[in-house]
């Protein structure tokens, strides 16, 4: 029964696959994704700095017909033309390419195109490929990277931006120019922004009417693969492609207004056709001559170039003819010829802006794609059953000798389809990969899909053919491995993880500077050493501060700190053992919950999974958080099977668990409901077991005391901090349904462990369908309802929303992920133990059953294929490998060297600053938004910043009271964050008075003073003897 | 029971989701089209609501009655109640998402409504609490008309997952497969449902065949088209959008009707040709009485005073949002604007700007909004040195709205004297 469902189901998934995939290759033409790069000369900075300022300037004698510029960057990026920004990339760890239209930034006289970078990757120093041109008089001028483009390492003079056409350069470096392999997704067809074209205007015969139809009848040799026109109008207009309506600008037809001129540019790939094609456009409106010009390009599968463009071959024709939509020209009498313009009939081309419109198709369209693919499915599924019928009588006609053999050779012939699913997914999913060389990869491979079929089937008809050699040449083998064969490889496979795991997670270890919060961490970490506690005693006027929030974590760091010397292994160290514990941990629970196979699958993608490795090179709680959330569940699945007395050993080893996951992070009690709701559900029928124990109500009421006493202390210590602001501590279980900002499946897509939600979802969905019937559906349910009930519950009464505060329960969507996958590798393996099988079909299923999960969990893993392109399937707070954290270091040490007696020290983040500065400390803390909480000043009536002492400096007259008392001041600075802290006057006063004299990742080093200290490169502050990568 | 009750619970507080108003529960919404004041959408949105029976809410409580009663006395029912749930919740929901497009049609311009608050409200303080996301882009989630109802619905279709959940663990012992007999349910939900909104689905069918033969140029059959559409369904005859095409349509074919000139007023409007726009709409809603056109001409009226407010004219923006005002008295919003040209001419009548905020306050459901307009009637308290009033507003500002990480800070820092 399974086999025959089993059977059905890899059937229908081939045809389903295949039809689609068929229908792609020639059905109706598809949008196509679009890519730009190859081996491309890249600009870098002089040295490797992190950050790198490029410019380039020119002159223009007149106006340009038409310029554009290009640039591909793994980095964060701004790209400005004459000080206005016309591109920006954010650090999303991909590459990303931009093509904008320039024209109407530039301007007679000096021009500059700048590009500010900051590394995007970690390991990687920033660069940014370059192409671009501009067209005056018929002559076309590059602006790519091969020109002289100057660079700089930080940007000096706040007051004389530096990205403007007369800024003085000269004394900037000149940019290195080498050669990267860059490929970047773009949304438009690039060559759309690229080309001049050499369409002309046209118009259609002049009449009474205030509406004209035009159109142009042309042939297409082969199937379209790309196709787009730019379309310009002095009138509203309709636009029809081979009779679908493509998109309306008519929003002014009842006006008397006149339309700006705008160039639209459309894709239209998917509304051509191998044939005969035709647009359509129809003008109205109260322009007094109605004109057209359109540049058109098709490229077909052979690589043919057609343009179309308004040429004196378009027809036109006055009124609304009813016939404009048909493909075919009926009445051809009826259309004359279109006038050809001179010139650009009043429209200057460099006034025009360019738009990419993103049009719905019309829904015959749509309908008339479903009819197409449905039927190539069907087409598909009716072909592979009836050659799989064919192949199996085959099969069993040369086989009719060996009844176990035919039925073996019967099942493979189905499961040879599978290889050919897996090649079709892994392409299907590179369509929404961000990084275009996986489907260049993946293309190649898939299309060798169906002939890995009937190399399978070729395969079988061997076998069928050399049974008796082949059952004597496996026989062998069988002895052979029999003598040789481990009962432990599962053990080793993990053994191999946890090495593997806990390389990658310290491989990485320093990879970035301290976050602002290891700072803190590690600061309550030396509170332990001197009061016991964690705790901060930062200035003599306000009280020590013990901590309230992950009590738990700076006990483990004190550990730490006993061993390294160098903070951030100090507060990093932890975090990678438990990472590597957790490896070993989901092994042990997805054992003992599901099977063997579900633990080695979830520890496999744990342990490779990008989240989790940079997770566990974090110094804070979330790795022993979840540690201990899941030695938790595991606990209390052992309390709650079965289905006699709970068993109590569990239940305290359960109560305690849950207390060290607490005391790691208070978020993470949610968890509690979830888990006290699937024990319900678990016991259902059966609850007296539960509510009549009094063990369990024992445990309830230690974990309770130990909640509210906790919860006591922290009210109690908050008192400290009587001023405006808020912080976690302020943290009240709130309706958040009520508010505007709620969210209820945040957590649920948050809760990844891949920078994408593609596998995390259809692992949640799949888990969904164990629940109601599989041998897995006790657990699956323990498991998914602790799991959704804990995200639901925390998006629904958590006042605070950050992906990190969900991390504690990913291995349990991994588990339940895991389970899925093996529950649907299972009846492959299944097929191998019915009755007395061949020893070659066992292997054969085997080795069919070990590449669905290999290739599964290679793809979940969330290293390989992130569907990363797609908005609804990106998650931006998940990407891998970049770099985060501003780096204070040698900002720090370019202010202590120049710092002078009677200088002032503002900052961003004092504490930080401080903990790099030596022989001074931050003095002030801007902070004129009340963002977070102060503390009033025991002696003094002023506020402190509770984390480091400083003054609090909260509005602009309590600046300029600084400004007006000091005459030397620094002011460490994080534009990222500033916004939060700062009112817009206050930056405005900032920006006006200081200069920039220094520049890191993520920090700038302002000073206002009257004699400013020599402005440094990075590579000078870091070459100053001394200095090193170690923290102190 | 727990089941029965979240259900209950599900289906009283269920319903749809203004942008702005108070949630309109589905036990508020009356079956079919409206035909008295008392339930016109208008109405039901103001505040006048009342408990129906005759609601997909009360027929929905009335079905969990007697099945609270079949699950005590026979609990191995549960599943099979549970399938009735099913049905009983997707149709009606069905019922309430396409039945009622006028309704639908008010809640989704609420969204425009929303945005324009937000834009002030952002234009009086950098720091206003309205950063944080708010509904607005729900409507790139609706690909048609149809669906649009389905985005405003709240807590309502959490009955279906509920239902499936009973559906298929309601009863363990029962013979048979459960995802067959939820297939079994689901296939007679939809079934049910195409006969209770087969009206409406044939209705836009045609409204659609309308704009596709406009686009062609075919005029009288769209006409046609559009005519057959109004017949199968009247209350489309009352949306804007079929106002508009049928606008479009009369105004192809040269004929000036009620709806073309509305047609080239919506156009003038949207081209910031107010003096054409407002010339147009005053003459047409002396002529005819319509809500349709009430409301347009209440859109028109406010975008000017928007504009007009932008410039800084504000004895011009408070006389276009009076005329906005009286047109369609309906909008949440317009008391609002009103206080806020009134406290910038007039600072000494604050409690006068006062009584014009709390009338928009009332109405207003969404907190963030709230809370900023409450911050802006403190600061209005505080710059003219009224102390009490205005930490009583801050304070209130602060109640609505106090996230840790959304922090109000307009009201703490008002609130701390700086």
């Amino acid at each position: 029964m399974v086999s025959r469902m089993f059977k059905r189901a890899v059937l229908v998934i081939f045809s389903l696959l295949m039809g689609h995939g068929l229908w792609l290759f020639c059905g109706s033409s598809t949008a196509p994704v679009y890519s730009i790069g190859g081996e491309v000369s890249v600009l870098e900075g002089a040295d490797d700095a992190k950050n790198v300022y490029l410019r380039r300037s020119f002159a223009l004698a007149r106006l340009p017909r038409h310029a554009w510029i290009q640039v591909i960057s793994s980095d964060r990026l701004r790209l400005y033309v004459n000080g206005i920004i016309v591109a920006r990339h954010l650090s999303l760890g991909h590459t990303q390419g931009t093509v904008v239209d320039i024209r109407r930034h530039l301007r007679v006289g000096r021009n500059t195109v700048a590009i500010a970078l900051r590394q995007g990757l970690v390991g990687t120093p920033p660069a940014v490929a370059v192409d671009g041109a501009y067209v005056v008089q018929d002559s076309e001028r590059s602006l790519g990277s091969e020109g002289l483009w100057r660079c700089h390492s930080f940007r000096e003079k706040a007051n004389q931006r530096w990205y403007l056409a007369d800024y003085d350069d000269q004394d900037w470096s000149l940019a290195r120019k080498t050669k990267r392999t860059l490929w970047a997704r773009v949304n438009a067809p690039p060559r759309a922004t690229r080309i001049v074209g050499d369409a002309r205007w046209v118009s259609p015969p002049s009449g009474a009417e205030n509406k004209a139809c035009v159109r142009r009848d042309f042939e297409i040799f082969d199937r379209p693969e790309r196709a787009w026109i730019r379309l310009t109008s002095t009138a509203p207009y309709r636009l029809a492609v081979n009779g679908f309506g493509v998109d309306r600008q008519e929003d002014t037809i009842a006006t008397r207004r006149e339309i700006n001129p705008v160039e639209r540019v459309y894709d239209i790939t998917a509304f051509l056709q191998r044939g005969h094609n035709v647009f359509a456009v129809l003008l109205q409106g109260p322009a007094p001559r109605l004109s057209l010009l359109a540049e058109v390009e098709v490229q077909d599968r052979s690589g043919r170039i057609y343009r179309p463009g308004t040429d004196r071959q378009w027809l036109g024709r006055r009124g609304w003819p009813s016939d404009w939509l048909d493909p075919e020209l009926l009445n051809r009498h009826e259309w004359q010829l279109c006038s050809e313009e001179s010139g650009d009939i009043g429209t200057a081309p460099w006034q025009r802006r360019l738009q990419h419109v993103a049009f719905d198709p019309p829904s015959s369209f749509t309908f008339r794609s479903l009819v197409e693919r449905a039927s190539l499915t069907a087409a598909v599924a009716t072909l592979t059953g009836l050659l799989s019928w064919l192949m199996v009588g085959l099969l069993s006609k040369l086989t009719s000798d060996s009844e176990r053999t035919r039925a073996a050779l019967a099942n493979s012939v189905y499961l040879a389809l599978i290889p050919a699913i897996l090649l079709s997914v892994c392409y299907a999913l590179s369509k929404y990969e961000a990084r275009p060389h996986w489907e260049f990869a993946l293309r190649g491979a898939w299309e060798w899909a169906p002939w890995s079929v009937l190399a399978g089937w070729g395969m079988l008809v061997l076998v069928a053919v050399f049974r008796k050699q082949i059952d004597w040449l496996c026989n062998a083998v069988h002895l052979l491995w029999g003598r040789w064969r481990l009962n432990s490889w599962p053990t080793l496979i993990v053994l191999a993880l946890v090495v593997a795991g806990f390389v990658l997670r310290l491989a990485g270890i320093s990879d970035e500077p301290l976050h602002h919060d290891e700072v803190r961490a590690y600061n309550q970490t030396q509170g332990i050493f001197e009061r016991y506690y964690p705790s901060l005693h930062v200035h003599d006027d306000i009280p020590t501060q013990y901590i309230t929030t992950s009590e738990l974590v700076y006990y483990v760091t004190a550990l730490s700190a006993l061993v390294f010397d160098e903070v951030r292994y100090v507060v990093r160290f932890p975090s990678v053992c438990w990472g590597t514990l957790t490896i070993v941990l989901i092994w042990v629970v997805g054992r003992r919950l599901f099977s063997p196979g579900v633990g080695l699958v979830a520890a496999a993608i744990y342990t490779f999974a990008p989240l989790t490795v940079e997770i566990a090179q974090f110094g804070r709680y979330p790795s022993q958080a979840q540690f201990f959330a899941l030695l938790t569940v595991y606990f209390f699945w052992r309390t709650i099977s079965g289905s006699e007395r709970i068993q109590r050993g569990a239940l305290s080893l359960t109560a305690i668990s849950f207390v060290a996951t607490f005391l790691s992070w208070e978020g993470s009690g949610v968890m509690a409901a979830g888990m006290a709701i699937a024990g319900l559900v678990h016991r259902r029928g059966k609850l007296r077991t539960i509510f009549c124990d009094p063990a369990v109500w024992t445990a309830i009421a230690v974990v309770l005391s130990i909640i509210v006493l906790q919860g006591s202390v922290r009210s109690l210590l908050g008192a400290q901090r009587l001023y405006y602001g808020t912080g976690i501590s302020d943290l009240v279980l709130t309706r958040m349904w009520l508010y505007p900002n709620f969210d209820l499946f945040y957590y649920v897509l948050h809760a990844s462990w891949s920078p994408d939600v593609v596998f995390p979802m259809v692992g949640l969905v799949g888990a969904a369908t164990l629940v109601i019937k599989h041998d897995f559906r006790q657990p699956a349910r323990l498991v998914g309802i602790t799991f959704l009930v804990t995200c639901l519950l925390m998006s629904s009464i958590m006042p605070v929303r950050a992906w990190r505060y969900i991390y504690h329960v990913v291995p349990l969507l991994i588990l339940l992920f895991s389970a899925g996958l093996v529950a649907f590798v299972r009846p492959v393996i299944d097929l191998g133990r019915v009755g007395d099988r061949p020893l070659w079909f066992r292997g054969f299923v085997g080795a069919i059953g070990a590449l669905v999960l290999v290739v599964s969990v290679v793809l979940a893993s969330g290293k390989t294929i992130r569907c990363q392109d797609s908005k609804a399937f990106r998650l931006v707070s998940h990407v891998a490998e970049r770099l985060r954290n501003p780096d204070v270091r040698l900002a720090a040490k370019y202010v202590s060297e120049n710092f002078r007696d009677g200088d002032v020290i503002l900052a961003t983040k004092p504490h930080v600053l401080n903990h790099y500065l030596s022989a001074c400390s931050t003095d002030y803390w801007p902070q004129s938004r009340p963002t977070l909480q102060t503390i009033l000043s025991d002696r003094q009536p002023e506020l402190l910043d509770y984390r480091s002492g400083a003054t609090v400096i909260p509005s602009l007259e309590a600046l300029e009271v600084v400004f007006s008392q000091h005459d030397r001041i620094w002011y460490v600075f994080e534009p990222s964050v500033e916004r939060h802290y700062s009112l817009r006057e206050v930056a405005a006063f900032i920006d006006r008075g200081m200069e920039i004299v220094f520049e890191d990742f993520g920090v700038l080093v302002l000073f206002r003073g009257p004699e400013p200290p020599s402005s440094l490169s990075w590579a000078d502050v870091k070459n100053v003897s001394g200095w090193s990568q170690q923290d102190p | 029971m727990a089941f029965v009750l979240l259900a209950a619970l599900l289906a009283f507080y269920g319903g749809l989701r203004p942008p702005l108003h108070h949630d309109l529960k589905s036990v508020e919404v009356p079956f079919g089209a409206s035909t008295d004041l008392e339930s016109s959408p208008e109405a039901l949105l103001d505040g006048r609501r009342q408990f129906r029976l005759q609601s997909p809410g009360g027929v929905l409580l009335v079905f969990l009655g007697v099945m609270a009663l079949i699950v005590l006395r026979r609990p191995q029912h549960l599943a099979v109640m549970a399938g009735g749930l099913l049905v009983a919740s997707f149709v009606l929901g069905a019922d309430l998402c396409l039945n009622h497009p006028r309704l639908v049609e008010l809640i989704d311009s609420e969204r425009e409504e929303r945005r324009q608050i937000v834009d002030t409200l952002r234009g009086l303080d950098e720091t206003s609490v309205v950063q944080a996301r708010g509904p607005d882009s729900g409507a790139a989630l609706a690909p048609s008309p149809l669906l649009i109802g389905a985005t405003h619905l709240s807590y309502w279709h959490w009955l279906i997952p509920l239902s499936i959940l009973g559906v298929l663990f309601g009863n363990q012992k029962a013979s048979g497969r459960p995802l067959r007999r939820l297939a079994i349910w689901a296939f007679v939900a939809v079934g049910l449902a195409s006969i209770v909104v087969g009206d409406r689905v044939r209705a836009e069918y045609h409204w659609n065949r309308a704009a596709q033969l406009e686009l062609s140029g075919d005029i009288p059959r769209a006409r046609q088209a559009l005519d057959r559409s109004v017949e199968v369904f009247p209350e489309l005859g009352q949306l804007q959008r079929t106002w508009l095409l049928s606008g479009k349509l009369d105004f192809h074919a040269g004929r000036s009707t009620p709806q073309e000139r509305l047609f080239r007023a919506h156009q003038q409007a949207d081209a910031k040709n107010f003096r054409h726009a407002e010339a147009l709409v005053e003459a047409l809603v002396l002529e005819v009485d319509s809500p349709v056109l009430r409301r347009e001409a209440g859109r028109i009226f406010t975008l000017k005073g928007m504009a007009h407010y932008r410039r800084g004219e504000l004895g011009a923006a408070e006389n276009s949002w009076h005329k906005a005002s009286a047109l369609c008295p309906g909008r949440v919003d317009y008391p609002f604007y009103l206080g806020i040209v009134q406290a910038s001419m007039d600072p000494s009548a604050l409690g006068s700007v006062e009584k014009k905020f709390r009338q928009t306050l009332n109405r207003l459901a969404d907190r963030a909004l709230k809370a900023d307009i409450l911050a802006s009637l403190a600061d209005a308290y505080f710059d003219a040195g009224r102390m009490v009033e205005a930490r009583a507003c801050y304070m209130e500002s602060l109640r609505t709205f106090a996230l840790p990480k959304n922090s109000n800070y307009r009201a703490m820092k008002g609130l701390s004297g700086t």
